[in-house]
């Protein structure tokens, strides 16, 4: 077990995200996600939308306000999701929002490729591209932002979102590790069955089990903070938490 | 007047965001610090918060497109 905290549903997600928000955490933390059962992430716009809601009620599909910039997600057994919070002022973290996201696209390459899934930087954004489609932005996966992850072939695997707050900024990032029902999010979001098409056609997934995705990752972002600050990156809550010597030398990753 | 302000602090480039929500109405009472609305910009969304307590008044709806430094709305 790395100096991580894992998260089972959404809900806990979303609770851990606006503890951070709102609360005076003054440490950067790692958390990952797994999601047992298709939840919809929206963001506040979208969650606000009245046709949305009353989509969602008829199909049984839970719903959730989430943090963070884009559009919408479904979480699900085939979304892995890390979470990073960075208080404000940390260093030697990336400031920006363009470097933030590039940061983080750039650990999921590396913690993917060196599990054997061959994975890149996107170099330019897609959401020119979309224009022709309008109703592909609404679905988070539909098109990707320059830093976002792609595959050998240029298709979308891992979405990056972000919500900045005066304590600091989280920063999450969703790996598809399984094929996506995107028919269910287009249904419940009244999109065309040809988005659906588009978003088989955009996105891919990577043959890995969602622990050991974010189990590489968080081991890259661990190791990039220590070779950054010079010291041993430990999260506060492994520190609380780790009592025997085997889990000490696991939080080294 | 304090002005509310959309925020210099990590946006790279000229890049246009936009208003997502006002979480309080225009000519509405606003405590200091509490949180008026959210923006947009290259999936990341800014959390704006009142710089100071009073009345609210608009200036820029909701989605209409910003830059940093724009005046989102004043407080009297």
């Amino acid at each position: 077990m790395s100096g991580v905290e894992w998260l089972v549903d959404a809900q806990s997600e979303q609770g851990w995200i606006a503890d951070r928000l709102r609360g005076e955490d003054r440490q950067v933390r790692i958390a990952g996600c797994t999601y047992g059962v298709p939840v919809l992430l929206l963001p506040t716009v979208q969650f606000t939308d009245a046709r949305v809601l009353a989509r969602s009620c008829r199909s049984g599909l839970p719903m959730l306000r989430r943090y963070g910039g884009g559009a919408a997600v479904l979480a699900g057994p085939w979304l892995a999701s890390l979470n990073l919070w960075v208080p404000a002022g940390q260093r030697p973290l990336p400031t920006g929002l363009a470097a933030l996201r590039q940061w983080v696209g750039q650990m999921h390459v590396g913690a993917l490729n060196r599990l054997g899934f061959q994975t890149r930087l996107a170099q330019v954004a897609t959401v020119e591209l979309v224009e022709v489609c309008a109703a592909l932005r609404a679905a988070c996966f539909g098109a990707a932002s320059i830093g976002e992850v792609l595959d050998d072939v240029g298709r979308k695997v891992v979405g990056i979102s972000q919500h900045r707050s005066p304590r600091g900024t989280w920063i999450g990032a969703g790996t598809l590790v399984g094929p996506t029902d995107w028919s269910l999010l287009c249904q419940t979001l009244g999109l065309p069955g040809s988005v659906t098409r588009l978003l088989h056609e955009r996105t891919s997934w990577c043959p890995l089990r969602a622990r050991l995705v974010l189990t590489a990752v968080a081991a890259e972002v661990s190791c990039s903070l220590e070779s950054a600050c010079g010291a041993k990156f430990v999260p506060e809550y492994y520190r609380q938490s780790a009592s025997s010597s085997e889990t000490k030398s696991a939080a080294r990753l | 007047m304090p002005e509310v302000i959309v925020p210099n602090d990590g946006w790279e480039g000229d890049a246009p965001g936009a208003v997502s929500v006002w979480f309080y109405s225009d000519g509405q009472q606003v405590a200091q610090d509490s949180l008026l609305a959210e923006v947009m910009v290259e999936k990341a969304t800014v959390e704006i918060h009142a710089p100071a307590a009073g009345r609210l008044h608009i200036r820029i709806s909701a989605d209409e497109l910003v830059h940093k430094g724009d005046v989102l709305a004043t407080i009297t």
